[in-house]
Formats: C-alpha cells, structure tokens, sequence
C-alpha cells in the first residue's frame, strides 16, 4: 500500500498510458460531438473550438511573452474576412483560404507590433486596444484612404458564404466526402475539419514553446536583461512572437467564417477581445490546455447565461453576459492565479506527482512581465507598490 | 465659390474661413473632452504606473446615476453631478484599495487584466439594468439648443459661431485644471500625492502613506471621469452602455501624446487628438469621417515611433 501522491517518472510506462488516456480524452470529446451531440450543437462546438485556436494564439503573446494584447478580435476578424471573402467572390477553396488569411494577421501583427514592443510598458495593450476599436470601423469604412472597404466586406450588413447551386462552381459546399460515414451531415465534417485544424495548430504552438525560440521567449518575459545578455534579442522575438500570435488567430478566424458562414464587423469588436483574454485567464495562462477551455467558455457561456434564470438580474443577453465573465475573471485573479488548468494540476498533485518536476507553469500574475534590476522581491515586504520608474532604473 | 486650389485629394473649401474656424473650434472642443479623459488616464498613471481600461466604463456608469437622479428622481443636474461625482471618488478609492492592491505585489499584467474584468462587470452591468438601447440623454449642464451660441462672423456663409456647450467644455478644463494645480501644488496632500510620483520608496521612509496616496490617484481620476461622462453624454447627445469605449481610446492616445505622468500634457494632448480628429476628414478627401478612431490609432504609432515618452512626459521609457 502506497501511500499519496503516488510518483510517476516522466517517458515511464505508466507515464505513457496516462499520456494515452488523455489523447483518448480528446478522441472522445471529438466522437461526442460528432456522434451523439445534436447536430446543431455540433457547429456551436466547432465555434468554440475556433475561439480556443485564436485564444492559444493570444496565449503565445500573453503568456508566452507577457504582453497584454487588447486587438486579437482584429485578428481573428482579418481571418475571418479573409476567408470569407476568397470563398464567397472568389470561389476558393476552403483550405487553401488559410495560408493567406494567417499570413494577413501575421503582417498585420508585425507592422502594429513594432513601434509597440520596441518599447518597455504597457505600450501593446494600449495599440492593440485602438486596433479592437478601429477594425469595426475599418471593415465599415467605405473611404478608408480611398479605399471602399465596405464594398469589399460587405459594410455592416456583414457577409455571408453563399451557398450556391451544386452544380455551379461559385457556390460553396462543405459536404462530408464520399469516404465519410453514413448519417454525416455538413455540420458534423465542419466540426471535424476544425477540430483537425486545431489540433495540428495546438501542436505546433505546444512544440514552439518547448523550442529554442518558446524558452528564449519565456526567459525574455521572467528577465528581459538576463534574457538579453544570454542572446535572446527581446526587440526581435517580441515582434515575431506577437505576428506569429496574430498567424494562429488569424487563422482560427478563418475557420470561424466556415463555421458560423455570417459574420459581421461587431463580431469582432472589444467585447470579443476582451472574451479572448478572459477565456485566457480563467482557462490557464501560459498553458497548452487553458485554450481550450477559454475557447468553450466563449461559445457556452453567453449561452448559460441565457439559458439559466439568474437570480436579481434573470436571463442575461448579448453584452449582458459580460458580467459572468467579468465576475468569474476577477475570482480567478484571486482565487486561482494561474487559470482552471493550474487548479487542475494542484489538485492532481495531491495525489499523482511526476518527477522530474517541470517548473511550475508561470502564472501570469505572478510574474515580473518587466524585468526589474531593483527586483520586487528585494523591496521591503510593507511596501507593495511599483513606482514608475523603478522598472526602468538604471538601464536608461 | 470657386477652388482655392486644385490639389487632388485635398478639400478645396477646406480653406474657406469661416469653415476652418468651425472646424478648429470643433476640433478643440472635442479635444477638451478628451483632454478630460486623458486627466483621468494620467491621475493614476502618475502614482501607480497601471492604465485602467475600465476608467471609461465607471465614467459610463456614473453618468446612467446622473441620468437615474435627474430623469427619474427630478434633481438638478449640477446636484446630480456633483453627487456622482463624489460617489465616484469613494468608489474609485475603494476599488483601488480592494482589488488593484492586493494585486500590486504580482506583476503590471494582473491590474491591467483586473481592469479590463472590472470593464466586462461595468458595462454588461449597466447592460442589465439600463438595457442596450440608447436612452435620452441627461439633462444638459450647458444650455445646449440650437440657438444657444455665440455667433462672431456672420456677414459670409457658412456663419461662425461658437456653442455654449463648447464653452463650458473650455471652462470645465480649465476649472479643473485650475483646482488640481493648486491642490497638488500647494497642499500638503498634493505635495504628498507629487512626491508618491516621484519616489514610493523615500516617501514611504519620510512618513507619506503611500498607499493613501494611490487611493487618491483613483479617486481622483474617478472624480474627473464622471464629469467627463456627463459632459460627453451632452455634447454627442448619447447615452448607452457602450458610449464611453471609444472616448477612453481617445484619452488614452491623448496621454499619449501628451506624456502620460504629465497634468499639462494631457490638456494639450487632448487638443492635438481632437484637432486631428476633426481636421483629417475636413482636409483630405480621401478619409473618410468615420475613421476618427484610425486617425487616432495612427496619431499613438507615430508619437511611438518617434517620442515614446510624449510632448512634456517624463523620460522613461527605454527601447529593447
């Protein structure tokens, strides 16, 4: 009889069937979706899973390298448009949409990344929240420095796929292949598209930051100094680590436009930014997994809070919702710092350990996103406040 | 009228005198308004080096009490203000002292992420109780009819004239700007506020309660938000749960320019945002009215490619 919290050694064979299990866990979560939920729930899921694609893409800039961007619904609208509007006017094909649509966000990320991140402070979150605001009123714009947007996006009417005659070949179908199983619908292979989509993006991202460019990154986030002095650029990987953040969301954008097949410019606003970086916080920032849990808190939440008769304020619609999400931000801030993943792993600490132990997931809120040569650690405990210039002291 | 000049893309009346007179006017008056926001922005930047994203939205909220005790309860709207106005400094003490302190001792992104929760409660909040329509607007502070102005050139068209509701926009600035110079400059406590800005450390060593002195950044940028609300409610005649997110963008960008530790700066940032915001449309014909918020956006990438810290900011920024 062994007593808890058992020990597991990593790349052990018991590690490994744990490791199965969770990869079952995904498999069943697809099946379930595809087999036994409604088939109109099936397309929520897919909504959700890409709101998980734009919120990880979010997550290589905010927890991978600690700066808060504000502007990822632009992002993901650029995405989305993108698609869209090579679907519907142009006839392409689905897939092929993707590559451009993630390289739009990645431009798009460098040009607004740069004067922003060459310069230490809060400078991104304040860009990136005039971006939010401005892309609604990009994509409505009919003169945008001569430029008719509103032709092109369809102003605020919004755009839809148009799902022409079979038989023409501007119309846009995305029916289950003849290789599917019987009894799929549309529905259930825009789901599954998707969700592969995800996947391959999920893994990339998680094997980014375990690579040389992720561990420069997050070195850079805990001390920039220390990080500069051991050869990670912080100008460079900043701006890359933002546009290949807007790459990832832009792309989830572009899967939104199949998935929901309408969009429109205030889909895309502050609200949706703001979700973004909720689903971010109260999921786990920093994590592989705290995506995704953002992401089905973005498409389900708004939904309890319609669905459930809440007591003094009863069911809460559209914006309204904010309030949830705000209320479950501001506990998470306290009471979990870290997200649900972080609570998760707690919990499973008191009963399964792996060693070798990797570092405890950075959590947000408790890292030093300026590298301080006074550290705050060094300050006298009754004193926690950050003043100004301290961050900057002596490497004028 | 014929062309002054025949520059494409440029607006030939542009030039018109009295147009560009209205415009100029427009712009500055705009420009208080956001000079106003962009006081708010440096009160607690000054102090605590956060930005708070929900300054807007307790702006917003104050004005919907504005609204409940005018429209709904019959008070006058200077009463009404002034009693939001002083709820708003208790509650922005309060918030400060509740939920961005015990955060302090983390990192810069956890107030900043506080505050953007505290705006998702704020404006889903007012969203549930007020609901999502516009509303009618609060009584004016300012005598705001059409003919409530001040005409100056009148013998050409278009006629030059200038609105109370600008004027008291300019007054109310000023005022303020007025009231927080003496109190900072010659108080104690603002001298205790100045020197929480310049050094925590050596205050807290010579006896300043520093963590008062934070309060009092909140509370008073609480303070100059709500008038800022209630004034803003009148002069674009709005009133709705989302009224106030993009004048905080403007206020923001304003500090920007202005250099966001900086009392002047802000005045004169919020100005120079307002004249761009309305000059740009006027003078070229290629952008078009509704991109205000471009323009703005392109005004913070230019200031921070060129001067990070502002016209009168402090030197603190560093490149990496």
């Amino acid at each position: 009889m062994r007593t808890l919290p058992l020990v597991i050694e990593r790349k052990s064979t018991v590690h490994r069937v744990l490791q199965l299990v969770g990869v079952l866990a995904a498999l069943g979560f697809y099946l379930y979706v595809v087999g036994i939920v409604e088939n109109f729930s099936a397309i929520r899921w897919a909504v959700a899973v890409t709101l998980a694609v734009a919120i990880l893409g979010l997550n290589i800039v905010t927890g991978y390298s600690g700066q808060i961007s504000i502007g990822h619904s632009a992002f993901f609208g650029i995405g989305a448009y993108t698609t869209m509007i090579l679907i519907a006017d142009h006839g392409w094909p689905f897939l092929l949409t993707l590559p451009v649509a993630g390289a739009l966000g990645f431009v798009v990320g460098a040009v607004i990344g740069v004067p922003a991140l060459r310069i230490r402070g809060l400078y991104l979150s304040l860009i990136t929240l005039g971006l939010a605001l401005a892309f609604p009123a990009i994509v409505k714009s009919d003169n945008f420095f001569g430029i008719n947007f509103a032709s092109l996006t369809g102003g605020s009417n919004g755009k839809v796929i148009s799902s022409g005659d079979v038989t023409t070949k501007r119309g846009f179908h995305w029916s289950p292949p003849t290789w599917a199983p019987d009894g799929w619908t549309t529905n259930d292979w825009v789901f599954t598209t998707i969700f592969v989509i995800a996947l391959v993006l999920f893994l990339l991202t998680s094997n980014l930051v375990r690579s040389r460019v992720g561990r420069g990154l997050v070195a850079m986030r805990d001390n920039e100094i220390g990080a500069a002095v051991s050869g990670v650029y912080p100008a460079q990987y900043k701006v890359l680590a933002f546009a290949t953040s807007a790459f990832v969301t832009a792309i989830g954008g572009g899967c939104f436009a199949l998935a929901s097949t309408t969009i429109g410019p205030d889909t895309f606003g502050l609200q949706r930014s703001i979700e973004f970086i909720a689903g971010l916080v109260i999921g786990g920032v920093a994590t592989i997994l705290g995506p995704a849990i953002g992401g089905g808190l973005g498409e389900w939440l708004p939904y309890w809070a319609y669905e459930v008769d809440w007591p003094l304020v009863g069911k809460l619609e559209g914006p309204q919702s904010g309030i949830l999400y705000g209320l479950i931000l501001v506990v998470i801030i306290f009471f979990m710092p870290g997200g649900i993943v972080y609570g998760l792993r707690q919990l499973r600490s008191k009963f399964i350990v792996f060693v070798p132990r990797l570092p405890v997931p950075q959590d947000i809120s408790a890292t030093p996103a300026v590298a301080r040569t006074t550290g705050a650690a060094d300050r006298p405990s009754s004193e926690s406040i950050s003043p100004p210039d301290d961050a900057t002291a002596g490497v004028q | 009228m014929t062309a002054v000049l025949a520059v494409p893309g440029i607006e030939d009346n542009f030039f018109t005198l009295t147009l560009l007179l209205q415009n100029l006017t427009n712009g500055l008056a705009n420009g208080a308004v956001y000079a106003l926001m962009a006081l708010t922005v440096v009160m607690i930047y000054k102090t605590t080096g956060h930005l708070n994203f929900a300054q807007g939205e307790m702006a917003m909220f104050g004005t919907f009490i504005v609204y409940v005790l005018t429209i709904e309860q019959g008070l006058n709207v200077w009463l009404a203000i002034l009693l939001v106005m002083v709820g708003s400094m208790v509650v922005g003490a309060a918030f400060e002292r509740v939920l961005i302190q015990p955060l302090e001792s983390r990192s810069v992104l956890a107030p900043v992420i506080l505050t953007l929760g505290l705006f998702f409660i704020l404006n889903g909040g007012a969203a549930t109780i007020w609901g999502t329509q516009p509303h009618t607007p609060i009584p004016a502070p300012f005598p705001g009819r059409l003919d409530d102005k001040v005409d100056i050139i009148t013998n050409r068209l278009p006629h030059f004239f200038i609105t109370y509701k600008a004027l008291g926009v300019w007054a109310t600035v000023a005022v303020l700007v007025i009231l927080l110079n003496v109190m900072l400059k010659r108080t104690k406590l603002g001298l205790a506020y100045r020197a929480v800005a310049a050094n925590a450390e050596s205050s807290l060593i010579v006896g300043i309660p520093v963590k008062r002195m934070l309060m009092l950044g909140w509370a008073l940028a609480a303070g100059i938000g709500s008038i800022a609300g209630a004034i803003i409610a009148q002069y674009r005649n709005v009133l709705d749960f989302n009224f106030m997110a993009a004048v905080l963008l403007f206020g923001f960008a304003a500090a920007c320019v202005g250099g966001f530790d900086s009392i002047k700066g802000a005045v004169v940032g919020g100005l120079l945002v307002g004249l761009v915001e309305t000059f740009t449309p006027a003078l070229f014909t290629f952008v078009g009215n509704e991109l205000s918020l471009v323009m703005v956006l392109l005004v913070i990438l230019i200031v921070l490619y060129f001067r990070p810290q502002g016209l009168f900011g402090s030197k603190r920024v560093e490149r990496v």
